[in-house]
């Protein structure tokens, strides 16, 4: 379930994620380490309730959160 | 003597009456040629709701006035009134239209927070229904939705986000069928659905997974001939078929197999209208060119 609100940064990623971008491209393109990518991606699944990072793209897009 | 005088004046008589009636005829005919039918019915569509919760799309007549349109619109949306085939609208009857303006295409409207008054799954299907129905006016390029005065960026029950400006981008009748993060794909596909033998149309926005252009997706997705695990159908099926496409300078040129029978106008119709709202709601394309054996059938314009 819908726990909170993602952050801009934790949205920026799965924005970048459904673009196909890599773990290492969004990492490289935001300057930010893969490990703190992978937090924030770890961080919006345990807000949003799910496991895996489709079924996160699945509540972001319901939730209009990102728009392709 | 007598009696062939007698028939005489009945011929007579006949042969009169006959040719004043003859003559009156074509006054009245001439006189019922010169009345001019001045009636002009202005109709747009809205989505109203079935019985599996998808919008359908229902012809209306509206005034001539854009701004004298729109309170007929959000009126005939109000769940209060019932149309054909058991469609109902989805919004709160004690909806109220606070205040509404329109500049450079975007209608700004304002309601009373009674519209939001309703249950936790239809929240989303009222701004799908609100904002696909206003936007059938070629004038309205967006829809700017407040409550009150205040922006409604975030729907209260089910935390769905709003841009501030609505367009046909937030979908209709959403369907999320997507099994992996790679190359997924937003459509509206036009299906259609049929209630007491009447054809509405169905949009369906369909996010999902696929490599392939969107016109080509659209065009293998509607090829299906029915959506599956639904009652939603579609117009291209076996028989009409769509042989090739071609994409150049902003316009998709579509050619149909020959199949297709051009004395059916009405199915034609019905394609044409699927196929091309599916293109020009799902792309930035702005024409849609139908073609069949190098002959121009229909040109439909964003």
């Amino acid at each position: 379930m819908y726990k909170s609100v993602l952050t801009g940064r934790e949205k920026e990623i799965f924005s970048l994620l459904i673009k196909n971008k890599t773990t290492k491209d969004i990492a490289n393109y935001l300057n930010i380490s893969e490990k703190t990518v992978r937090n924030h991606i770890s961080n919006a699944m345990q807000k949003l309730g799910v496991k895996g990072r489709a079924s996160a793209v699945v509540e972001l897009i319901k939730l209009n959160e990102i728009s392709l | 003597m007598l009696r062939q005088k007698i028939l005489r004046k009945i011929y007579f008589t006949t042969l009169i009456v006959f040719i004043l009636f003859i003559l009156s005829s074509f006054t009245l005919n001439k006189n019922i040629s010169n009345i001019k039918v001045e009636y002009q019915t202005n109709l747009s569509s809205i989505y109203l709701l079935d019985d599996n919760n998808y919008l359908l799309e229902v012809n209306i007549v509206v005034k001539e006035n854009i701004m004298d349109s729109i309170p007929i619109i959000i009126n005939n949306l109000k769940w209060g009134n019932r149309h054909y085939s058991g469609l109902k609208g989805i919004i709160p009857n004690d909806t109220k239209i606070n205040n509404m303006s329109l500049e450079d295409g975007i209608l700004s409207i304002d309601f009373n927070s009674e519209l939001l008054n309703v249950n936790k799954n239809l929240e989303e299907k009222v701004i799908e229904s609100i904002v696909y129905s206003l936007l059938k006016f070629k004038e309205i390029k967006g829809v700017k939705i407040t409550i009150d005065g205040k922006a409604l960026l975030t729907l209260p029950q089910t935390q769905i986000s709003l841009d501030s400006i609505l367009t046909k981008d937030f979908g209709i009748n959403k369907q999320v069928d997507i099994q992996t993060m790679n190359n997924i794909q937003k459509v509206t596909l036009y299906y259609y659905e049929i209630k007491d033998q009447n054809h509405y149309y169905v949009p369906i926005t369909k996010y999902l997974n696929s490599s392939d252009d969107k016109v080509k997706i659209i065009i293998d997705n509607l090829g299906n001939n029915y959506l599956s695990s639904t009652n939603l159908m579609s117009y291209l099926n076996d028989k009409i078929k769509i042989d090739n496409y071609e994409i150049k300078n902003n316009t998709v040129t579509l050619s149909f197999n020959n199949i297709v029978d051009l004395t059916s106008e009405k199915i034609l119709e019905e394609v044409i209208y699927t196929l091309a709202n599916s293109i020009l709601d799902s792309t930035d394309f702005q024409k849609v060119v139908f073609t069949m054996d190098d002959h121009l059938l229909s040109i439909k314009t964003k």
